[in-house]
């Protein structure tokens, strides 16, 4: 602990290596909660790097108050949280024009699109985690960040709050509803 | 225990975040109840499913590349902080570290721009309104009477802040009056040494040797510039009419000189002929030829290559003796 701490202070004062340092550490971890939250590698690519880019920014201003790892993971799940909002901003209006003139053909433009990149994901991801990917996505940000990370990175609840800076009653309602909703989503595939 | 409650708690007990009481107390429920049994095997299930489900492993290149990237990216803007950085450290240091400095700069600043425009707005037209007036006319070197070259500043920010140039001035002046006339002499020796024109130097000459006469008392400058002439113009045309100028001059010392050095040193025949009749001409006026002159003349007929002087210069010889 001490190590890091003089790695963090280091890093503060402009020292590159210092930073790297501190990013080896990390960044594994970073990763897979990005994944674990897009499943997709482009994205958690971009997450990734807008992590550390706001931590290299924002260290000067790091004062412990909290552990360095409490404060990265909170980055992590904020980046997260807005980059969902973020993109669901960005098609809301598009992904919901129906598209199609035939009664029987009413789809909307994100089923056309899911139904597109589940052609490209079928090569690497089983027919189960296509849908579950598909419901994770109709989570909202908090439930499915809470979601993934206690249910693929195995983060106590209690960590979980910490980086979300909520309660754990809260992170606990979070995955509660989560999972409901989960589960009726992927109902077919459950009872199967 | 509600159904509810119970699921809260089901989803806890898989996610290993119930403590031991809490974990029999669900055990025991399912052993009680089925509809308890199958909401756990429904989360079981459930729970099974999203396991094995997880997203794949980290792939290590990527996560390298990633670094790389990273890093890049920091690097290149800790460059562009830093040279923005320079940039306000360096305003910062004028505008606000140094504001007294910038201010003072400033303000002698102003003020040599404002004493500037005091000092020059004040001296800028009477100089050449004093030439003009004074000395020379301005309007006439508009009209091309006078010519101005070789403009030279004196001193162009003086302490008074008057500015002093030098120039050349040419105007062109008439000038009609007989040769006997003193300042007509004058100006015509300054045309024959100084004029650049071997026509004007030619014309001259002609014009003193034509209206000239032995009573014409000659200012000596004009006899002077005829004997330069002679010896040192480069133009044989101008020596010649030189010679035939000067023998309307008395015949003294400087002009036998002036005939004793073309006849030694001019390196024109024609001169030297003019030379050798000059001085028959001066015989038949019963002017005595002395030795040195005949010893150059004898040199010629001796050692002349010129067939017109040898020739000149037996007849004098032969007239002479």
């Amino acid at each position: 602990m001490q190590d890091e701490i003089q790695l963090i202070k280091q890093a503060q004062k402009g020292d590159q290596l210092a930073f790297e340092q501190l990013v080896y550490r990390y960044d594994r971890q970073v990763l897979n909660i990005a994944m674990s939250f897009r499943n997709s590698e482009d994205d958690a690519q971009d997450i990734y790097q807008e992590v550390f880019l706001r931590v290299f920014r924002g260290l000067k201003n790091f004062q412990f108050k909290s552990e360095f790892s409490t404060w990265l993971f909170r980055i992590t799940t904020n980046v997260c949280i807005s980059f969902k909002t973020r993109k669901e901003r960005y098609s809301h209006q598009s992904l919901d024009e129906q598209i199609g003139n035939d009664e029987d053909d009413i789809r909307t433009r994100s089923d056309l699109i899911e139904s597109d990149s589940s052609v490209a994901k079928e090569t690497e991801l089983n027919e189960n985690q296509q849908y579950i990917n598909e419901a994770l996505e109709k989570l909202p940000a908090q439930q499915k960040l809470a979601f993934t990370m206690k249910y693929f990175d195995g983060y106590k609840i209690k960590e979980i709050a910490e980086m979300m800076q909520c309660t754990e009653g809260t992170v606990k309602r979070y995955l509660f509803n989560a999972s409901g909703k989960m589960k009726e989503q992927l109902k077919h595939v459950i009872e199967v | 225990m509600k159904i509810e409650k119970f699921r809260e708690l089901l989803e806890l007990y898989f996610l290993d975040e119930l403590d031991q009481e809490k974990r029999e107390l669900i055990e025991n429920k399912i052993l009680e109840s089925d509809e308890y049994k199958r909401e756990f095997d429904s989360y079981q299930k459930f729970y099974s499913v999203i396991q094995n489900s997880k997203p794949k492993s980290i792939d290590e290149k990527k996560l390298e590349n990633l670094r790389k990237e990273l890093f890049n990216t920091i690097e290149a803007e800790q460059t562009s902080q830093k040279t923005s950085t320079d940039k306000k450290s360096f305003f910062d240091f004028i505008f606000l570290s140094n504001y007294k400095a910038v201010y003072a700069m400033a303000t002698t600043l102003l003020v040599g721009f404002f004493l500037g425009y005091i000092i020059f707005s004040s001296t800028t037209a009477p100089p050449i309104q004093k030439l003009a007036e004074n000395e020379i006319d301005l309007d006439a070197i508009d009209r091309n009477e006078i010519n101005i070259s070789n403009i030279r500043f004196q001193n162009p920010f003086s302490d008074e802040g008057e500015i002093e140039i030098r120039f050349d001035a040419i105007k062109p002046i008439t000038y009609k009056s007989s040769l006997n006339d003193p300042n007509m002499q004058r100006l015509l020796a300054a045309a024959l040494v100084n004029s650049d024109n071997p026509g004007v130097r030619i014309r001259t000459v002609n014009t003193l040797a034509l209206q000239s006469s032995q009573e014409t008392l000659y200012d000596p400058k004009i006899k002077s510039a005829l004997i330069t002439a002679l010896k040192t113009d480069e133009n044989a045309g101008v020596r010649r009419e030189a010679l035939i100028a000067l023998m309307k001059f008395n015949y003294d010392n400087e002009i036998r000189e002036a005939y004793l050095y073309v006849l030694a040193n001019d390196s024109n025949p024609g001169l030297k002929v003019a030379a050798i009749n000059a001085l028959a001409e001066l015989k038949l006026q019963g002017k005595s030829i002395d030795d040195e002159i005949k010893n150059l003349i004898e040199n010629e007929l001796s050692n002349g290559e010129n067939r017109s002087i040898r020739l000149k210069a037996a007849s004098l010889i032969q007239g002479e003796y």
